[in-house]
């Protein structure tokens, strides 16, 4: 993933140090070349000078200096020299610059002809001297480009960070934002980009906000409407038993497929009267225990009919919550366990209490939940590939962590302490 | 004839220092930004830069410390014979990786994605290798006499500044480039270092004399000198030569043609219909 | 026929890949010092068109790159060490080669002359 304050940084750093850097050369460049011409002009008033010094006749040798040697020719002969100069000529018997190695070193040479005195004057400077001498100078003036450029990349560092402040805010707010949250994001520090992109998330938002209510409205409208004939239905199917009393195959599937349609109805009816508006507005201290023993006493025909050993263990512990959602939401979990497990099968409900939690587990002995479908469990009609042959719409779940939601509470699926099956967990928060 | 040679280059070790050490710098450089912009396009990770950066470097540091033993191997040419050999493994592998990411084995296979990493790793690495010794071999020295101590670090540092910011401003035009056109353009920068490297190698074959002379084919020494900035970043960046010798020039050719063949995705063609018309 | 054509085509083929290694053939050897980073001799006079093997000993203790753009050689010679480039055959003319870590004090010449 690429960071656009990443990017910014180094490739703004990368074009300044580049500028920067071209620069300080030919800044460099064009003061040596100065520096040059004012070292070679100097040789040049040297070379006159000595021409000027010079006494006719005397050929004895001058006290040599490190930096510079010469040479006086007259008649192609040596009639003085610095001690360091070879006996060869050090510069062309032409005048002009150029350069010579001699004596472990470079040279600048000059060769000067003096016409007065019908003498060449020989002149060398070390080079190397001379090129140290002007770096040294020149080369101050590229320190303050090559120090500037770590306190000038920290500026464009905390300047960048700053400038994308708002969109990290954005970023941020976006992400923390729940996901059934639909309601509009502020933004804090408004800047022109930023006030279109949040104005558009916000018209999205409330889009698909009106959306979802019609969604939701449509879908209870729908359930309610198709109640009515489904009763009707129910009765004609049962006066039809009265009148033809046969044991005929598709009326028995007719007889299931009204019924599923019935319970799918009552279900989908259920997970739409179970919205935050209608549950909140009445809560009050429930007593779990006794809430989950009336509903298994209500229910105790279906475990019966199945053999199935069904254990309420607990303590009495009240929770603050909805009568009416939290019957539907034990009762969905009752009901799931009755279906999937086997004849014979053991249920158990526990009913706990920590110091921060109450929690309530029903654990079964049946088929049990896959690691990898516990997750999707929960999402409206999703059905496990292996249980399609048990009757279901599969809205149980998703119903039971609809209400669990709405109490604040979480829920946990396991594998329950029997040899198989699943154990699902809801923890209520204790106020 | 002249006394003294009559130099109008007028060397200097800042100067100097730049040059030499921006152009190692931006050879590696380039290529790790042609890489890692690969990389990027086949949503891995390049974390494989950092590594490829610590091998190379070490490696160019064992290289450098022995450069005098290395150049008296096969009778006193064993630096260029080694530094043809990475120059050519370089070039190879630069191939493996232009066929890994061209052909489709990324849908299908894991390992062609590890492959490819590793892949990326040794093309740097190994140039690293080569051009971190040259450098290590001349700061060694350079920097033992006090009074280029200053000019030689503060050249050094600009070369540095210099290649890898032209590295970076590559990454990220490279990015900028979109769809077929980014795969174009990669390809035929690739292709050109990689034809670059090749005719480094074969010069080097020839200074070792293991391979003939061949003429010169042509001279644009006087429009674009190799000893200029400019040249010699035009040298790191494509191999330019302002004097190549025939031989040169054809293993340049050669490599670009044989990677371009390589890089080229084939558009698959619609079997069915071909089958329709022969029958 | 085809075969002898054949074997003489090989031959000629070895001939041409061992000539290198061939001793008794071998170019003129012109030897180079360096020392104080600089060239002795800095001007070399070679014949024009004919292979040279340069013999560069390097008496600094520190490493130098002989380095000629115009011969278009490279090679870095360690303090203290021997090192041969091969050069030409050269038209003649003249070829600055200079010692790219000292290029301030090591510089020089080849001339190539018929």
């Amino acid at each position: 993933m690429s960071s656009i304050r990443t990017f910014l940084i180094l490739s703004v750093v990368a074009t300044l140090v580049l500028f920067n850097f071209i620069a300080a050369i030919q800044g460099y460049s064009s003061s040596m070349k100065e520096a040059e011409l004012l070292f070679d002009e100097k040789m040049l008033n040297t070379a006159k000078l000595i021409a000027n010094l010079h006494v006719e006749g005397n050929a004895s040798n001058i006290e040599h200096t490190s930096t510079i040697a010469f040479q006086l020719w007259k008649d192609n002969k040596i009639i003085a020299a610095s001690n360091n100069a070879p006996d060869t000529p050090i510069a062309d018997f032409q005048p002009g610059y150029g350069y010579i190695n001699f004596d472990r070193h470079r040279w600048r040479s000059l060769g000067y002809y003096d016409r007065k005195r019908n003498v060449w004057i020989a002149l060398a400077e070390r080079d190397d001297i001379r090129s140290l001498l002007a770096e040294n100078v020149i080369l101050k003036s590229v320190y303050p480009i090559l120090l500037g450029i770590p306190l000038v990349s920290l500026l464009i560092w905390l300047i960048i960070g700053y400038g994308l402040k708002p969109l990290r805010q954005l970023a941020n707010e976006l992400s923390n934002k729940k996901n059934n949250d639909l309601t509009p994001i502020a933004a804090k520090e408004s800047t022109k980009e930023l006030k279109q992109v949040t104005t558009s998330i916000n018209s999205l938002l409330q889009r698909l906000d009106t959306t979802l209510e019609r969604e939701k409205l449509f879908t209870a409208d729908a359930a309610h409407e198709l109640r009515t004939p489904i009763s009707a239905l129910k009765i004609q199917l049962h006066n039809i038993k009265q009148e033809i009393p046969t044991n005929s195959d598709a009326l028995k599937q007719l007889n299931d497929g009204v019924n599923r349609m019935h319970h799918l109805i009552e279900q989908l009816l259920l997970l739409y009267r179970t919205t935050p508006e209608e549950l909140s507005k009445d809560f009050s201290e429930i007593d779990l225990y006794t809430l989950t023993q009336n509903i298994i006493a209500e229910h105790y025909s279906g475990f019966e009919k199945k053999q199935q050993n069904i254990e309420l263990i607990g303590i009495h512990s009240k929770i603050n919550g909805n009568t009416f959602g939290l019957t539907a939401l034990i009762q969905n979990l009752l009901n799931n366990a009755n279906k999937y497990t086997p004849k014979g099968g053991d249920i158990r409900i526990t009913l706990e209490e920590t110091e921060s939690k109450y929690s309530l587990r029903v654990e079964d002995s049946g088929p049990g939940i896959p690691i990898e479908a516990r997750d999707q469990v929960f999402e409206r009609f999703y059905r496990h590939k292996n249980q399609q042959a048990i009757p279901g719409c599969g809205l149980g779940l998703t119903i039971v962590k609809h209400i669990a939601d709405l109490h604040g509470a979480t829920i946990k699926i396991e594998n329950s302490s029997f040899t198989s099956g699943c154990a699902i967990t809801i923890e209520f928060r204790r106020q | 004839m002249s006394l003294s040679s009559d130099d109008n280059r007028n060397k200097k070790m800042f100067l100097n220092s730049i040059a030499l050490i921006s152009q190692e710098v931006l050879e590696a450089s380039i290529l790790i930004s042609i890489l890692m912009a690969l990389t990027k396009q086949l949503e891995l990770s390049s974390r494989w830069a950092i590594s490829a950066l610590l091998i190379g470097s070490l490696g160019a540091y064992i290289y450098g410390l022995n450069i005098g033993n290395i150049s008296e191997w096969f009778d006193y040419v064993g630096q260029e014979i080694v530094n043809a050999c990475i120059q050519i493994a370089i070039v190879m592998l630069m191939f493996i990786a232009t066929f890994l990411y061209s052909r489709s084995i990324f849908n299908t296979k894991k390992y062609g994605q590890t492959l490819f990493i590793v892949n990326a790793t040794a093309i740097v690495a190994l140039a690293i290798v080569r051009e971190g010794a040259e450098i290590y071999n001349y700061l060694a020295g350079a920097l033992t006499h006090a009074e280029y101590l200053v000019s030689v670090t503060t050249g050094s540092i600009i070369g540095t500044g210099i290649g890898v910011s032209i590295g970076i401003l590559f990454y990220y035009a490279l990015g900028a480039i979109t769809g077929k056109r980014r795969h174009i353009i990669g390809l035929i920068l690739f292709s050109l270092i990689a034809g670059s490297m090749t005719s480094q190698a074969l010069l080097l074959l020839n200074q070792a004399d293991w391979i003939p002379s061949t003429p010169i084919l042509w001279d644009t020494s006087s429009l674009l000198s190799e000893y200029s900035l400019t040249g010699r970043l035009l040298y790191g960046l494509i191999g330019y030569e302002a004097t190549p010798s025939i031989l040169e020039f054809f293993g340049y050719l050669t490599t670009v043609m044989i990677m371009l063949f390589i890089g080229i995705k084939k558009t698959p063609k619609i079997k069915c219909l071909d089958e329709k018309i022969n029958t | 026929m085809k075969t002898l054509h054949y074997k003489l085509v090989l031959l000629t083929c070895i001939g041409f890949i061992i000539s290198p290694f061939n001793a008794f053939a071998g170019p003129p050897i012109i030897e180079l010092e360096i020392k104080d980073h600089l060239f002795y001799p800095s001007i070399i006079e070679i014949p024009a068109n004919k292979k040279i093997k340069l013999l560069i000993k390097n008496l600094d203790p520190t490493p130098e790159e002989f380095e000629s753009y115009e011969l278009n050689r490279e090679k870095v010679i360690a303090g203290n060490r021997k090192a041969v480039i091969f050069i030409g055959p050269l038209a003649p003319g003249e070829y600055p080669f200079f010692g790219e870590f000292y290029p301030k004090t090591a510089q020089g010449k080849i001339v190539a002359i018929e």
